[in-house]
């Protein structure tokens, strides 16, 4: 698979993957591998053990445990948070005329009203009152 | 049988481009066979809620909070409750996604699979493989194609692509190009100045467009050519660099930049011109450029991605993505032009028939139509296990988020039950008292 992504031009033209980039992926590679057994040492081996290594100074243990929580709070609030803009700002009252119009819309219906039954090539927004009619109007039954 | 679809992508209307284009235009092709459309995109400005568009195509602008080049923040759940909704009160069939990314996107597949509803999914950009961000959405696009109808790409170098990318099994992967409207593109020979070569350039301002190499290379073709003059239409973060540029060369006699335009001045802005620059670093498929073909002008560009297989040889002129080679391929289309050894105007009926919309529609029908709901719907546990094999860290996160949907969709429909849900009218086929 990677040979097949590395030989692929599809890759941007003629800036095929250059070597750099491949040293920097190992590097990221092996650095992540080693901060994450270093804090796995530092997080559960007791307290015995790194002073038998003769490691005494090191971050109290608690930020281990404190850290993973704080993320994992800030987490979940970022789905509430979310929920809350969306909802309480984002949304529009229903008395809001950006309900209805706003500064995109161009709205048209057409000449005869040719829009409501044709394809066109630009965007047109069709006329409220006459959308009503078509959907809800009496000789639509 | 007439379907119930849903259109989602955080790209649409008004926000100009090719997948805003392409959602728009399949779905009149659609309505017009007899199908009923919507479409999902998130609010833009002041633009939210729901609007009708022509045809009687229902837009939901629906509001949600955009992270970054107008995709929605990516959340993975959040959106749930307000797609349900819709997708029961439109009472949809299948799901259509587009564009890679657009976070909406993979929600509306996602929770549209774990609600049992067809799904499919069109990719309309290239992605590399090397860089953080690549590497990123690649997993997030593996994550919502491991369990997903089928896959539409726009051109054989954008399947090659997606497949690579998604670890895809290629038989579910079909590739429709776009297409134009070949009728609102037509030539006008007179409209150029006939005392200049005007090359016009329509794209968005961003690295990706090729707008740093753009602005390196007018200067430089300014230099060679006495008599070229640049018309540049969009607007992006590469703007300011074009101004300094030209301030920098006291260029601004010949070069005019005129901010973003509409679609629908796209055609009159292009038959001002000679040739059409396209230095894009990254293009799936490059509608523009057949666009500009048929409004007669004769096509530089480079060729990357699927640019190739787009138009036939005659009315391109091909460059590699570097400086030298734009300026060179530039200064060849100029002399081509000189010594008349083509006439642009004549590509129009080449390729009036070549790419038209209503073959796209009927092609992504037989898609719709391919998709086999029974042996889609498989046992949670079989799904759950196609989305384990996704890696060996994001598979297990993959399968959380899975579950966390099926839960989340039963909770909804405990405290949301479908039958509280409204159901619309559908627009009506034909004008009602004919």
């Amino acid at each position: 698979m990677d040979t097949l992504a590395k030989n692929s031009d599809v890759t941007v033209g003629a800036f095929a993957v250059p070597p750099r980039t491949e040293y920097k992926g190992m590097a990221l590679y092996i650095g992540a591998n080693i901060a994450a057994l270093v804090f796995f040492l530092w997080s559960l081996s007791p307290t015995w053990l790194l002073h038998y290594l003769h490691i005494y100074y090191f971050p109290s243990r608690w930020w281990a445990l404190a850290i993973p929580s704080w993320l994992i709070a800030a987490f979940i609030f970022t789905y509430v948070f979310l929920t809350l803009y969306n909802i309480e700002v984002m949304t529009y009252p229903l008395d809001r005329l950006e309900v209805i119009v706003d500064e995109h819309a161009r709205v048209d219906g057409g000449k005869n009203g040719e829009y409501f039954w044709e394809a066109t090539d630009g965007v047109w927004d069709l006329p409220l009152v006459d959308v009503s009619k078509v959907l809800y109007g009496d000789d639509s039954e | 049988m007439p379907y119930n679809i849903a259109m989602v992508s955080d790209f649409f209307y008004p926000q100009p481009g090719g997948v805003e284009l392409h959602v728009y235009q399949l779905s009149q092709r659609l309505k017009q066979r007899g199908h009923s459309v919507v479409i999902i995109t998130h609010a833009y400005d002041s633009r939210t809620g729901v609007r009708i568009l022509t045809n009687g195509i229902k837009v939901y602008y629906v509001p949600f909070f955009v992270l970054y080049r107008n995709s929605t923040f990516p959340s993975v759940f959040s959106a749930f409750p307000i797609l349900r909704n819709i997708f029961i009160r439109e009472n949809i069939d299948i799901v259509h996604g587009h564009g890679s990314l657009s976070s909406l996107c993979h929600e509306a597949i996602l929770h549209a699979r774990t609600m049992g509803m067809k799904t499919v999914f069109t990719d309309h950009s290239l992605f590399g493989f090397a860089d953080a961000g690549s590497i990123a959405g690649n997993k997030a696009l593996k994550f919502t194609l491991s369990d997903v109808g089928h896959v539409i790409c726009v051109s054989h170098t954008c399947k090659e692509n997606t497949v690579l990318r998604a670890s895809l099994d290629p038989s579910i992967v079909s590739v429709i190009p776009n297409a134009v409207v070949s009728k609102a593109f037509t030539p006008d020979p007179t409209r150029a100045d006939p005392n200049y070569i005007t090359i016009v350039v329509i794209s968005r301002l961003y690295p990706n467009k090729g707008a740093d190499l753009l602005t390196v290379i007018i200067p430089r073709i300014c230099a060679l050519h006495p008599r070229v003059k640049f018309l540049i239409a969009g607007s992006g973060p590469k703007e300011i660099d074009l101004q300094q540029m030209r301030e920098r060369y006291r260029l601004q006699e010949r070069v005019e930049l005129i901010g973003s335009i509409r679609h629908e001045e796209v055609r009159d802005l292009m038959v001002t011109g000679n040739i059409y620059l396209h230095p894009t670093l990254t293009e799936a498929f490059g509608t523009v450029i057949v666009e500009a073909a048929s409004c007669g002008l004769l096509v530089v560009t480079t060729d990357v991605g699927g640019i190739p297989e787009v138009l036939p040889s005659h009315m391109t002129v091909f460059a590699s993505p570097s400086e030298d080679s734009l300026v060179d391929s530039t200064m060849k289309a100029i002399a081509i032009l000189e010594k008349k050894e083509v006439d642009p105007t004549t590509f129009y009926n080449e390729i009036k028939g070549m790419y038209k919309w209503s073959e796209v529609a009927r092609r992504t029908e037989k898609v719709y139509d391919s998709i086999n709901e029974e042996s889609l719907n498989e046992p949670l546990l079989d799904r759950l296990a196609k989305f384990y094999a996704c890696g060996e860290w994001a598979g297990k996160l993959f399968v959380i988020c899975v579950c966390v949907d099926v839960m989340l969709y039963a909770i909804l429909e405990l405290f949301w039950p479908r039958h509280t849900i409204d159901r619309v009218k559908p627009w009506p086929r034909v004008k009602s008292g004919e």
